[in-house]
């Protein structure tokens, strides 16, 4: 159907159109949207305009009908004044015979309208009297002036003057000598002894049109004006309003960024400065709070140090003596040496504790400072492999290296980035369920990137982000193998966020688990993407169709 | 923003659709006013027959002669009417004035070559201002015109073939008796204490409503030539702009441009109106009321008879005191006032008078006599009304005349101009007694015999050498001037003999008829043209002479009731037929006068 062709074609277009007046007008939208000031500035344009229109058209409609009817008025009364002469001026003229006008008729007709004519002069200038005689159509019409009537003396008028005998008036323009003239035309019949002749009298409202021009000239400049004045007027107002509101939104901006001496300047006694004054005031209690809480934390954290060495140094005079018992423990009977194994057991899982909480607590301190210096990563990847291989053989987990052949030199802290590795990687063994490990390293000209891809029971929707979280578990009830102390994680995102970099995990539940850590080649650049994906390429394929979606939300990222 | 632009927008569409609309329809604002509803009929006197009337040759003549009569402005269209199509366009008028003609005897149709000739005398000039004057070349001999009627191929009725050669529209005087009505206008005179009349034509085509239009017009054109010297035109530049409506109300309402009186000028404001009322109404009948309006002045409505006094003609009574002289003494003539005694003369004086003229104003009267013997001597005097008085002797010599008071003007005994000839001249006197002065008299016309002045006391007839002029008297100088006189051209008349003014328009005329043998009394119109018979033959005896107490204007007679004429030494009354007074109709005469004794130089009271 060409029809619903040509419709569609016609929508396609309203539709590009449509696209590009949006995208034309976005920046005005974007500054509508934002703007309290030219929201407000363009509905009082627009209320006032309404209003000032509504009442400029009243003024300017009413002042022209009252000076037509004034025009009107002073016209009639003139042609009245106008046809009781001309009657009585062609009283004395009686018809010859029926139909056969006095021969002088044409002449008095002729002067008499001369005669008004130049009567009105004065009065008026360029007014016309016309009179003709619509029973005798022999009579011509006879004019004042040399101008045709025949544009301002209408039929309908005619009509009405001469077979209905009214009195009548009509507006009419015509082109005279070049220039548009508004007429008032009135047509009177004169009574006389044979009939009627009749009087036109058409007055030029030049001076009445002129009026009402410079009448709705003036209403409309002053209603101009008035709108434009009432524009300036409410943004003068709304900025009043509008300036310490902003600033007040600067100053919490400046707030939540962390400045909390910051104030809002208290001007006057008004409601603004009321509201600036609770402002600080609510500033002033928050900043209170947050000092407090800060310096709670500060305790909690000095807390956890301290307790930590003061530990340390009986545990080291336990550990002393532990070492002796573990060292002579042959010599004793099967179940206290068994004790003392378990003690030496113990006693390392403490140690590592108390090593992590320290690390933690130089974390929380903010004492930990990046040793950065240009590694190569291969060589930290593979000796990480080769500790990790006893334990891995235990578990029977094989540990696969993929490493690029060329050596990955980036300015990293390589104590730091070990410690990941090995906790990463230890994480993978311990979790591996028998099957292998893969640990791969990338790197591109901004950011390295390692992956440990481990085949376990994998992750539920929302671990991933917990997995970072100190002391969590994934099963609180399961046994410890590697007696790993629940800080690892949390010391390696510490240490991906000293590096300026990210720490990342993915997981699905019967698929297995990914780590990714992404560094900066050069120590202090902002990363910006990763040379691996998160997600491991090897996802089971029926899977990944229907999880794409949910495992992009699986992802995490701690920077 | 763009919201902003569009509701300013909407705002000035709104405003640029308001103001005055470029058209509207047609809006009845209510009925026309009412009136003059349907048509109505005005008679129109009288006007002439046109060519296809006429069913014979001859009578195709008349109504040529007759075609010019009417609205003088299309006179030549009417005359070319009658012309044949061949002659119509070698035609053309030489004005708008028309020839009257009178004529001798009946005109000659010869068919051989269908052609008229007749002889006829001119009259006069009848202007378009509706006066007639008097014709100025001599008329002795009798212009002889020739006129050719017949048919016209192919059109029916007669024509003329061939018009006079004088290419003049001709008017014969029956014609301008028959379509034309006499009206008189007025004029006031230069010291502005009376009107003078002006005889003027109205054209019986002219319907009676645009009559007054006509009149004021010729009111603006100022008086006629004759009465220049003597009759004020209007102000300057005077216009009437305006017709004259028909009569509402019994008002007739005139217009006039400022100019017809100053403002604030109430006294010409105050002539002015007495003028058009005399011109324009008449005290017995149709309006009764002028509205006056002079443009940029208030209109005022003038009502009531007062107006009448300005006219000293209005003065003249219905019967008027008749005098005469019976044996050298004035007695009345039987009268209602029979039983006074003669005003003003004392019985002393009066004895031995063979004539005498009696005048009043309104506080005096005045009194002229000639002394009867072979040297008459001329006595005046005044009086107050009621008293009588003091004649004295006027230095005069020779063949006295009769006296006439020109003129008694109210407020003095001084006031007053009496006129006497003297051996065929014509003298001024005043009634204080003071030498008589000549008055010039322009031209040789011959020995002056009768003089008669009319009541405005500035139109004067003259017969002088047997013919009968018309002049103006001027007494505004010190000295009494005499206008140029018109010859008129009366009919019937190879010699006149005496004259009288008969009323403001008519003059009653005696004289010898054609054959120069028998004498008659004529009233004739003041300008010649038209004639009313008095006394067809008063016999073979000489009128000698001849008085008149002129009608009243108000009464619309246009002759005289009272006249009397002097033939061979006795006084007759002009009635029907000759009446001799007799001398019982004299007051105080003795029952049996002495036989041989008649009364003679019958007089009225003026």
């Amino acid at each position: 159907m060409p029809v619903r062709r040509a419709l569609r074609v016609l929508r396609r277009y309203f539709r590009v159109l449509a696209r590009r007046f949006e995208n034309w007008s976005a920046p005005a939208r974007r500054q509508w949207r934002r703007s309290l000031q030219l929201r407000i500035v363009a509905m009082t344009l627009a209320a006032s305009s309404v209003l000032v229109g509504a009442f400029g058209f009243f003024v300017a409609q009413n002042s022209a009908r009252i000076l037509l009817n004034r025009a009107q008025d002073e016209v009639q009364s003139s042609l009245q004044s106008k046809t009781k002469w001309a009657a009585s001026q062609l009283s004395v003229y009686y018809p010859l015979g029926p139909g056969v006008p006095d021969p002088k008729l044409p002449e008095a007709m002729t002067q008499t309208v001369t005669a008004l004519a130049d009567n009105d002069r004065a009065e008026s200038g360029g007014s016309i009297v016309a009179m003709r005689a619509g029973q005798y159509p022999e009579l011509k019409q006879v004019t004042s002036t040399k101008v045709s009537t025949d544009e301002l003396i209408t039929g309908d008028l005619v009509k009405s003057v001469a077979q209905d005998s009214k009195i009548a008036r009509q507006v009419r323009t015509a082109t005279i000598d070049g220039k548009k003239t508004k007429y008032l035309v009135y047509g009177s019949p004169v009574p006389t002894s044979f009939g009627h002749v009749e009087l036109y009298y058409l007055v030029p409202l030049t001076t009445e049109d002129s009026a009402a021009n410079q009448i709705r000239t003036t209403v409309l400049v002053t209603g101009l004006a008035l709108v434009l004045l009432l524009g300036v007027v409410a943004g003068l107002v709304t900025r009043l309003v509008v300036l310490p509101v902003r600033g007040a939104a600067r100053t919490a901006q400046r707030l939540s960024a962390g400045l909390l001496d910051q104030r809002m300047k208290v001007d006057g006694e008004d409601d603004l400065a009321l509201l600036a004054a609770s402002f600080n005031q609510m500033a002033a209690n928050l900043q209170r709070q947050i000092v407090r809480l800060e310096e709670m934390s500060r305790l909690q954290r000095r807390f956890t140090s301290d307790v930590s060495h003061e530990l340390r140094t009986p545990l080291t005079t336990v550990r002393m003596a532990a070492d002796l018992i573990f060292s002579e423990r042959d010599e004793f009977e099967p179940a206290v040496a068994r004790s003392a194994e378990l003690l030496q057991a113990e006693l390392d899982r403490f140690e590592g504790l108390l090593t992590d909480l320290l690390e933690i607590s130089r974390f929380d301190a903010g004492f930990a400072a990046l040793d950065a210096e240009h590694t190569d990563l291969v060589p930290i990847v593979e000796r990480v492999a080769d500790r990790l291989a006893g334990l891995a053989e235990r578990v029977g987990v094989a540990i696969e290296l993929r490493l690029p052949e060329t050596p990955v030199i980036a300015e990293v802290d390589p104590r730091r980035v070990e410690r990941v590795l090995r906790n990463l990687v230890g994480n993978a063994v311990e979790h591996g369920e028998g099957r292998p490990v893969q640990v791969t390293l990338a790197c591109d000209e901004a950011a390295v990137a390692i992956t440990v891809r481990d085949h376990g029971i994998g992750l539920k929707p929302g671990e991933e982000r917990l997995v970072f979280n100190r002391f969590w578990r994934a099963d609180p009830s399961r046994a410890r193998q590697t007696g790993g102390t629940g800080l690892g994680l949390s010391i390696s995102a510490e240490d991906a966020r000293l590096h300026g970099g990210w720490l990342e995990a993915w997981g699905a539940p019967g698929e297995g688990a990914q780590f990714r850590l992404t560094l900066p080649v050069r120590a202090g650049d902002r990363l910006l993407s990763a040379p691996l994906p998160l997600i491991p390429r090897d996802r089971v394929p029926t899977i990944e169709a229907g999880a794409a979606a949910p495992a992009a939300d699986e992802t995490a990222e701690v920077v | 923003m763009r919201r902003l632009l569009a509701v300013a927008a909407l705002a000035a569409l709104l405003l640029s659709g308001c103001g005055i609309p470029d058209d509207t329809r047609v809006t009845v604002v209510g009925a026309g006013p009412s009136g003059g509803a349907g048509p109505r009929e005005d008679q129109i006197q009288s006007v002439p027959n046109p060519r296809e009337a006429a069913s014979d040759p001859r009578q195709l003549l008349t109504y040529f002669l007759e075609a010019a009569a009417g609205d003088p402005d299309h006179a030549a269209e009417r005359v070319k009417a009658f012309l044949a199509p061949s002659a119509r366009a070698g035609f053309e008028a030489a004005g708008p004035e028309i020839r009257v003609i009178r004529l001798k005897g009946d005109p000659v149709y010869r068919p051989s070559n269908q052609q008229f000739t007749f002889y006829a005398q001119t009259v006069g000039t009848l202007k378009s201002n509706g006066s007639l004057e008097p014709a100025a070349a001599d008329p002795n001999g009798s212009a002889q015109y020739s006129v050719e009627v017949g048919p016209v191929a192919g059109q029916s009725g007669y024509f003329v073939l061939r018009p006079p050669p004088h290419r003049v529209l001709l008017l014969s005087d029956t014609a301008l008796n028959d379509f034309y009505q006499r009206r008189t206008i007025y004029f006031w005179n230069n010291e502005n204490t009376a009107l003078i009349p002006d005889l003027r034509y109205m054209p019986g085509s002219i319907p009676s409503a645009q009559q007054p239009t006509t009149i004021l017009n010729w009111l603006v054109t100022g008086p006629a030539s004759w009465l220049g010297d003597v009759a004020k035109p209007l102000p300057n530049n005077t216009q009437a702009p305006e017709n004259v409506p028909a009569v509402t109300n019994d008002t007739l309402s005139v217009t006039l441009t400022p100019q017809a009186a100053p403002a604030g000028d109430t006294k010409a404001l105050d002539r002015l109106r007495r003028q058009l009322q005399w011109s324009l109404l008449r005290p017995d009948q149709g309006p009764q009321t002028l509205e006056l309006k002079i443009k940029g002045q208030d209109p005022v409505r003038y009502s009531g008879q007062d107006y009448l006094v300005s006219n000293p003609a209005d003065r003249l009574v219905e019967t008027p005191q008749r005098f005469a002289i019976f044996n050298g003494v004035v007695h009345r003539v039987k009268s209602p006032q029979a039983g006074d005694p003669v005003p003003a003369l004392r019985p002393e004086d009066n004895k031995n008078i063979a004539s005498a003229a009696l005048s009043t104003s309104a506080t005096h009267t005045f009194v002229a006599v000639v002394t009867a013997g072979k040297n008459g001597k001329l006595r005046v005097g005044s009086a107050a009304a009621g008293a009588q008085a003091t004649l004295h002797d006027v230095g005069l010599s020779g063949t006295l005349g009769r006296p006439v008071w020109a003129i008694a003007a109210d407020g003095g005994p001084q006031g007053a101009v009496g006129l006497i000839t003297v051996n065929g001249k014509l003298y001024s006197f005043a009634p204080d007694g003071s030498a008589a002065v000549q008055v010039d008299w322009q031209g040789e016309p011959g020995a002056i015999t009768a003089v008669s002045v009319a009541p405005d006391g500035c139109r004067m007839a003259v017969v002088a050498g047997g013919r009968l002029y018309r002049a103006t008297l001027d007494t505004s100088g010190d000295t009494v001037a005499l206008s140029t006189p018109e010859r008129l051209f009366p009919p019937l008349f190879s010699q006149v003999t005496a004259v009288a003014w008969s009323s403001e328009t008519y003059l009653a005329v005696a004289g010898a008829s054609a054959d120069g043998q028998r004498y008659a009394v004529v009233d004739v119109s003041v300008d010649g043209a038209l004639s009313y018979v008095r006394l067809a033959d008063v016999g073979g005896e000489a009128v000698t002479y001849l008085t008149a107490y002129p009608a009243n204007p108000t009464s619309h007679r246009e002759n005289a009731d009272a006249e009397s004429y002097e033939t061979a030494g006795a006084a007759w009354y002009v009635t029907s037929v000759p009446a001799k007074i007799p001398a019982s109709d004299l007051v105080g005469v003795p029952a049996n006068p002495p036989p041989g004794q008649t009364p003679t130089a019958p007089f009225f009271l003026f």
